[in-house]
Order: structure tokens, then C-alpha cells, then sequence
């Protein structure tokens, strides 16, 4: 597998766009959406986490509590 | 209802229109500057809250950061919001008297309305302004 190189910061940049978003509308429709649609964004919400925390990482800058709230891929499964 | 004056120097729009969509719904008037020069010409303007990111295009936001705390709002709250991970980076901000350095993945809109609003001083620039304007007049 190849290695690639990335820019921490563009990343999480875009990271943190999506998480907004997703907060945002978990927050404003979250009582009219249905269990189903909730638990769609939710997962989005874990997944984006996940993956922030790993750039994190990459980076050397998690912090345990990073690494300890990150949930695992196969917990999305 | 806050009514604060509220600065947010970001050149992200997406993610800006977020913040100042929640800052307005909690009351506050927010001016968005979406890179250094435009934030430098606002600072001859006094503000109750700044927020203040770091890779902005023109002039960066350390650098803003030491011409604010030489001007009129050098006793203003400035949160530095950033997605630069950077020890180094933050210590410097915080010696040059930043109030915090919070990471854009590390809290949402709401989050960050809601550590702004807890550092909002008590009389805002807007609520003095309405005072001095409605001072009550009659005769001498």
C-alpha cells in the first residue's frame, strides 16, 4: 500500500466542515427525523470522528481521551 | 439576549456562516472578516469578542493578534479557532494573550457559542451603546 503524505491542517479543515454540518442538522431536524435517519447521521458523525482522531494521531497529536472516545471501525459494522 | 459585538476572522465561508449563524441566533451582532487585511481595517472598531483564526489569507492571525493587544480592543476575549496542530503555535498565541486555542474538530458551533457566551463581559459594546442613547432628558 502506498504511503501518502498529507497536509494535517487542509484536512482537518474539511473534517471539521462535516462535522458542523452533521451537528448542525442532528440539532435543528433531529426531532423530526426519524430513528432510522438519526442513526444514518449519527454513524456519519462516529465515522467522521474516527477518522479525526486518526489524523490526529498521524500527526502526534491525539490525546488519550482522543484515542479512548474514538470508536473502532468494527463498531460501525 | 447577549448583544455582543463579535469579530470572526476566517477565510473558511462554510464554516463561518455556521458560527456566525449561531452567534446571531444567541443575540450577538457579528462582523465576518474573511481575511487579514479586512480584520486589521475592523480593529479600529471595539469589539466585545474576537475570534481569530491562524492561516488566513493576507495577514496571518498571529500577527493580528499582536496588533490587536496593542489597540483598542487589547482587553478584548480573543479565542484563537484553528485546525493548525501546532504546541508551539498555541504557546505563542497564549503569551501574546490569547484567551484559548481550540481546534475547529475539537467543538461544534454550538459548543463554541456556548464558550464565547461564557466569556462575554456583562455590558456589552452594544448594550452601552443603547444606554448612552436612550439616557433619560428633561429640564435642567
Amino acid at each position: 500500500m502506498a504511503d501518502i503524505t498529507i497536509n494535517s491542517h487542509d484536512v482537518l479543515g474539511k473534517l471539521s466542515i462535516i462535522k458542523n454540518y452533521l451537528a448542525v442538522v442532528l440539532e435543528i431536524e433531529g426531532a423530526s427525523l426519524s430513528p432510522k435517519q438519526r442513526n444514518y447521521l449519527n454513524s456519519a458523525m462516529v465515522a467522521n470522528e474516527s477518522l479525526i482522531t486518526y489524523i490526529k494521531q498521524q500527526s502526534g497529536n491525539a490525546t488519550s481521551e482522543d484515542v479512548a472516545a474514538a470508536p473502532t471501525p468494527a463498531k460501525l459494522r | 439576549m447577549n448583544m455582543g459585538r463579535i469579530l470572526l476572522v476566517d477565510d473558511d465561508k462554510v464554516n463561518s456562516s455556521l458560527i456566525v449563524n449561531k452567534l446571531q441566533m444567541a443575540g450577538n451582532s457579528v462582523v465576518h472578516a474573511p481575511e487579514g487585511e479586512t480584520a486589521l481595517a475592523e480593529f479600529s472598531e471595539q469589539f466585545d469578542f474576537i475570534i481569530l483564526d491562524i492561516m488566513i489569507p493576507r495577514i496571518d492571525g498571529v500577527t493580528l493578534l499582536s496588533h490587536l493587544k496593542k489597540g483598542i480592543n487589547k482587553n478584548t476575549p480573543v479565542f484563537i479557532y484553528t485546525n493548525l496542530i501546532s504546541d508551539e503555535k498555541k504557546q505563542e498565541c497564549l503569551t501574546l494573550g490569547a484567551a484559548d486555542y481550540i481546534l475547529k474538530v475539537d467543538v461544534t458551533p454550538q459548543q463554541l457559542t456556548d464558550r464565547i457566551l461564557a466569556k462575554l463581559p456583562t455590558t456589552s459594546t452594544a448594550e452601552s451603546r443603547n444606554q448612552s442613547e436612550n439616557l433619560p432628558y428633561g429640564p435642567i
